[in-house]
């Protein structure tokens, strides 16, 4: 009797864990649905919609310059997925990509050894894994960024740190990247401290910040598909598919997707925070498990 | 008699001035209240309106409503948008700019009159 109320005991506790691991993601999912839904049914057909998603927008206009209807996969493309006048140009100026020199670039940071004679290849026995980040450590309990993954890498092999951002360490990731196109974003949320950094992700993506009361959702959700001045706003769905991103913008730069956030950031009117802060990088978390499933197309060009 | 005609004169006169210097500053207060609509580290209000009777705004954004027929709003409902429009609509996207110290009350006081001057309902 005694045992059998043991055994009982114990499966309730068995099948009660596995519901529990099974769920951690439970909310993300019911999140990242209803996110796509939005987007997919907003870019289905933005002319007929235009009195329910873009009451403000001149209808000649929409005519002229919407492209539409948008698939799942369209919204890589960001701005450039529904602006056919930035489409066009960013085309033309993809022939030649700016950013195929910085990969090159990468790619000799890559193989060229450090001063122990091991190279990247000894913490990445495989180069296209930028699908896989960020990821939640179950150790450390934190968010890991690609950044982070490379500099550890790098401290681990007795060299210095990269500075984030921009410069070295957007080219290493560039090379990733581009050894990554075509592969699948699958963000996972492994544990219960993993729901937390993608609810606090989240959390940051919904507040508005700043002297200006932006959020992000207000601008890359809402007025996706929308023009501050004269910029189109890229949906947040599939927005960390080409990163690093090259800017054309202030003579060409190749950021990464730290620098990005928090260029957004500030430009709200807030303190630009620190880049691999616990803000960005749950951010970044919560930003790109949205856009899980998406095939990724780094690095690419941006206004 | 002569006296009085002659303070009637001046009276009129001054009168005369007075409202020439307050359409002067009117005309000011409008400039000024463009600027602070068009400039990017003030108002930076064209990043989402278009203004009905000033087409030449350049490089204005679609966010918000084309703003128009605004002088048929009392001064004070088009000051408070502006101030902080978090009390009329508390999701709008539109920033608290006088709320958050960004531009100063004369400042939205120009807007308000650029607004109201150029926005007309024909
Ligand atoms: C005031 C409006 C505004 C706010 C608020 C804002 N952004 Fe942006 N964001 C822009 C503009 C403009 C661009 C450049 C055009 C584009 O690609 O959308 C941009 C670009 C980006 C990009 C690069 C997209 C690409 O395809 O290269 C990312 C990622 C991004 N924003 C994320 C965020 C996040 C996360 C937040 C919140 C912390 C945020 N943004 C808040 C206006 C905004
Ligand atoms: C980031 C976008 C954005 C910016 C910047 C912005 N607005 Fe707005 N504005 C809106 C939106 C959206 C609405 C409509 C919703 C609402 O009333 O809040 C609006 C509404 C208004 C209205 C009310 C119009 C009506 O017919 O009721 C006025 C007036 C106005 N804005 C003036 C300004 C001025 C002046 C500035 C600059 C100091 C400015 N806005 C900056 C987005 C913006």
């Amino acid at each position: 009797m005694l045992k059998k109320l043991i055994k009982i005991a114990i499966l309730s506790m068995i099948s009660g864990s596995i519901l529990f691991a099974a769920s951690y993601n439970a909310q993300a999912e019911k999140d990242r649905k209803a996110f796509v839904n939005y987007f997919l049914k907003k870019f289905q057909n933005p002319v007929k919609n235009h009195a329910k998603y873009f009451p403000n927008v001149n209808l000649d206009e929409m005519k002229k310059t919407y492209r539409y209807p948008l698939s799942f996969q369209d919204f890589q493309d960001g701005s450039l997925a529904w602006y056919k006048p930035s489409r066009e140009q960013f085309k033309e100026l993809n022939e030649f990509p700016a950013y195929s020199l910085e990969v090159d670039d990468g790619e000799v940071l890559w193989n060229k050894p450090f001063a122990n004679g091991k190279t990247y290849s000894s913490c990445f026995p495989e180069t296209g894994v930028r699908n896989d980040y960020p990821y939640f450590d179950t150790k450390t309990n934190e968010v890991v960024t690609i950044g982070q993954a490379v500099n550890a890498c790098r401290v681990k092999n007795g060299e210095k740190p990269y500075k984030y951002g921009k410069g070295n360490i957007a080219k290493v990731i560039a090379y990733m990247a581009m050894k990554s196109r075509g592969k699948k974003i699958h963000v996972t949320i492994p544990s219960m401290a993993a729901a937390q950094a993608y609810e606090h992700g989240k959390k940051e993506f919904y507040k508005q910040r700043g002297y200006l009361s932006l959020s992000c959702n207000e601008c890359h959700v809402v007025s996706s598909g929308k023009r501050l001045r004269a910029e189109s706003l890229s949906p947040a769905l599939g927005q960390t598919t080409e990163m690093p991103v090259y800017r054309v913008k202030g003579g060409g730069t190749l950021l990464t997707l730290q620098a990005r956030l928090a260029g957004c950031v500030k430009g709200t009117g807030a303190e630009k925070p620190k880049l691999q802060s616990k803000t960005l990088r749950d951010l970044s978390y919560f930003l790109t498990y949205m856009s899980n499933g998406m095939k990724l197309y780094g690095p690419d060009t941006r206004k | 008699m002569i006296n009085t005609k002659k303070i009637v004169a001046v009276a009129i006169i001054s009168m005369l001035g007075a409202s020439v210097t307050y359409a002067q500053s009117q005309q000011d207060l409008v400039k000024e209240g463009r600027k602070v609509f068009v400039t990017k580290k003030l108002g930076n209000c064209l990043a989402c309106h278009t203004v009905q009777n000033d087409p030449n705004i350049p490089q204005a954004g679609n966010i918000g409503p084309k703003l128009s027929n605004l002088d048929t709003y009392p001064k004070d409902y088009i000051f408070n948008k502006i101030w902080d429009p978090n009390k009329t609509v508390p999701n709008t996207i539109m920033p608290p700019q006088g709320r958050s110290h960004k531009i100063s009350k004369h400042q939205v006081d120009a807007l308000v009159a650029y607004l109201q001057a150029t926005t007309k309902a024909k």
